[in-house]
């Protein structure tokens, strides 16, 4: 009787013992796989964020709340900061306050403006206009293919937004419109142009032209009444490009005189990577903990069983079996549970990732923006394998050192 | 197979306590022997001797053309797979295998089905291949393990007191079985059951043996 025979049957009539080990390994590779897929998309929030200059403005929120916003396209729809204290930012005009205070802006490089306004196969369609393209610093973004739009009714691609949904210049897309209000109505356009990749959420953003964005507001009174003061010119964010030392003089002209708030945008994602690092340090070493705890729970198992049957290996020994073909047989019993946990846990995985991700909400990147795949826990499966089979190392090493006259002596 | 033994030592224990020795012992091919002692002899260290589970302090042991104490242990093992039959007083067999699986730990060939099927058949336990060894009577059991013995390719059979568990009937059917099934084999058993004397051509006491 081979080895792997022997495996299967001890496995099959033992199968509560076996069901138990299994789920035991299962839970700790689904446990392992989701925290490690959740430090993944902690990690992608940092990777894949888009550029944008060194400041942002948006309104009064927490700045990570800003950060992400606008940058990584999370979070739902964000409140309206008013178009008038763009154009004074970009014109450098002087802002004057309802206190008759006025302050006149010279911090400013460059000031890009941003408002999302629809949604087209899980990506998100941004209002702007030409300075979000022709940025300063050599961080300009580039043409694969057309151009940027002109007029209403045209939309710029983002190079992943193209090449997932199979998109190219002429072609008709129709988008959802997003204003925070139900029913959502349509817009029709026409792609124009295509990005080059950038390797940032920009890939995965639609552009079209704050008229366009504008447009649509007014169509819902409503809204805008509910929303805005400053009727339906308005946007959710400047991206801001500062002169050295430029911050102070935006902080103090934004934070303490408008609705509005500046935000340092590498103070932000230092602050969103301590707060993250410390949970993902603590996942990982939770992973470790779990994937520990299901490699003891083999080893216990095996060594139980085997202890249990000590006089019975001792028997296959005289009956002329050789110590390499019980150690093949515990292997085997070892990889089959630690292989059926695996699939067990990776099923766990695949249903509980979702689960999880919608309880959590806004802490982590929307799936459709940042797909998680089942792969990423691949390390997890192989930890657990190689942890089930170093698990019957023990009981091999009691076998190995195991006399078999003495264990005979007995029966 | 004919078993020689000359100049064995065997010595136990911590202290290496000497147990038994045996200046010279012939045990002549298809010979059925019945080897009969008390207990705490080294009756079973014996028998363990012979199938090279046991190596001696000194001396030779010889079991056809095998010299066991010239081996390693690897080649006693696969000396054992290829001309050993064992047999134990109890737990012979593996509690979560089925009759049939037990028979077939035996044979040479993995899924042995019709040699070890004829061998159930033969120690009359047809029918019941398929039912776990734990629900087996200990008569049944010890008749699963003449069973083994026949199912394998053994020259040579130990067993060590095969009998002793069992009742008069079951006794005497097991000893029939066993002697029967060796019919072409040497056979040893080592036991202190009188009620099979009768089915053995040769009788020796180990305490004589062993002077």
């Amino acid at each position: 009787m081979t080895p792997l025979r022997l495996a299967l049957l001890s496995l099959t009539r033992h199968r509560f013992a076996t069901a138990i080990t299994v789920i035991a390994i299962g839970l700790s590779v689904a446990c392992g796989g989701i925290l490690l897929r959740l430090y993944e998309l902690s990690e992608s929030r940092f990777s894949a964020m888009g550029s944008g200059g060194d400041a942002m403005v948006g309104a009064k929120a927490g700045g990570i709340e800003i950060l992400l916003g606008g940058l990584n396209g999370e979070g739902s729809f964000p409140d309206f900061v008013p178009y008038k204290l763009f154009e004074s930012l970009r014109v450098e005009q002087a802002v004057r306050f309802e206190d008759g205070a006025s302050t006149k802006p010279s911090f400013i490089e460059s000031v890009i403006p941003l408002v999302y306004f629809g949604k087209f196969g899980g990506y998100r369609l941004a209002g702007t206009d030409g300075s979000f393209f022709h940025r300063p610093r050599s961080e300009s973004l580039t043409f694969a293919q057309g151009r940027l739009f002109e007029s209403s009714g045209e939309v710029v691609l983002g190079a992943a937004v193209a090449q997932s949904l199979g998109l190219k210049v002429g072609d008709t897309i129709t988008v959802q419109g997003w204003r925070d209000d139900s029913p959502p109505s349509n817009l029709t356009l026409t792609v124009v142009g295509v990005l080059h990749p950038t390797g940032t959420q920009w890939d995965r953003t639609l552009y079209s032209s704050l008229d366009q964005a504008w447009s649509f507001f007014a169509e819902s009174s409503a809204m805008i009444a509910r929303k805005s003061i400053w009727g339906p010119q308005v946007l959710h964010y400047f991206l801001v490009y500062l002169k050295p030392g430029g911050f102070d003089g935006l902080e103090t002209l934004v934070n303490r005189r408008t609705v509005a708030q500046a935000i340092r945008i590498s103070d932000q994602k230092d602050r969103l990577q301590e707060l993250s690092g410390a949970g993902r340090n603590v996942g990982l070493l939770v992973t470790s903990f779990v994937i520990a705890l299901g490699a003891l729970a083999v080893c216990a198992m095996l060594m139980t069983r085997f202890e249990g049957m000590s006089t019975q290996l001792a028997v296959l020994r005289a009956l002329g079996y050789h110590k390499s073909e019980i150690a093949r047989w515990l292997l085997w019993e070892g990889v089959l549970m630690g292989a059926m946990g695996l699939v067990l846990g990776a099923l766990l995985d695949l249903m509980a990732l979702p689960l999880l991700r919608s309880q959590l909400g806004s802490a982590l990147p929307p799936a459709e923006l940042v797909p998680s795949s089942l792969l990423i826990s691949a390390p997890i499966w192989l930890a657990a394998l190689l942890s089930t089979v170093a698990a019957v190392l023990i009981p091999l090493i009691r076998m190995g050192r195991q006399n078999t006259h003495d264990a005979l002596k007995g029966i | 197979m004919q078993i020689e033994l000359s100049n064995i030592t065997v010595n136990v224990g911590t202290e290496n306590k000497a147990l038994f020795s045996i200046s010279r012992w012939t045990l002549k091919e298809g010979e059925k022997l019945l080897l009969k002692g008390a207990s705490g002899k080294g009756k079973t260290t014996f028998l363990h001797l012979l199938a090279g589970l046991f190596s001696p302090s000194r001396g030779e042991v010889k079991v056809g053309t095998f010299s066991l104490d010239q081996m390693t242990e690897s080649e006693r093992t696969s000396f054992r797979r290829r001309h050993v039959g064992f047999i134990f007083q109890k737990l012979n067999l593996i509690e979560h295998l089925t009759v049939l699986e037990n028979i077939e730990l035996a044979t040479q060939k993995a899924h042995d089905h019709e040699r070890a099927l004829s061998a159930l058949k033969a120690v009359g336990l047809g029918g019941r291949e398929h039912e776990r060894v734990s629900v087996l009577s200990l008569g049944e059991q010890q008749r699963a393990a003449v069973a083994r013995v026949l199912a394998g390719h053994s020259s040579v059979v130990f067993a060590d007191e095969p009998t002793s568990s069992l009742d008069e009937a079951n006794a005497h059917e097991v000893a029939r079985l066993l002697v029967e099934s060796c019919r072409d084999k040497t056979l040893i058993v080592v036991s202190h059951d009188q009620r099979i004397e009768k089915y053995f051509s040769s009788i020796q006491d180990f305490t004589e043996l062993t002077r």
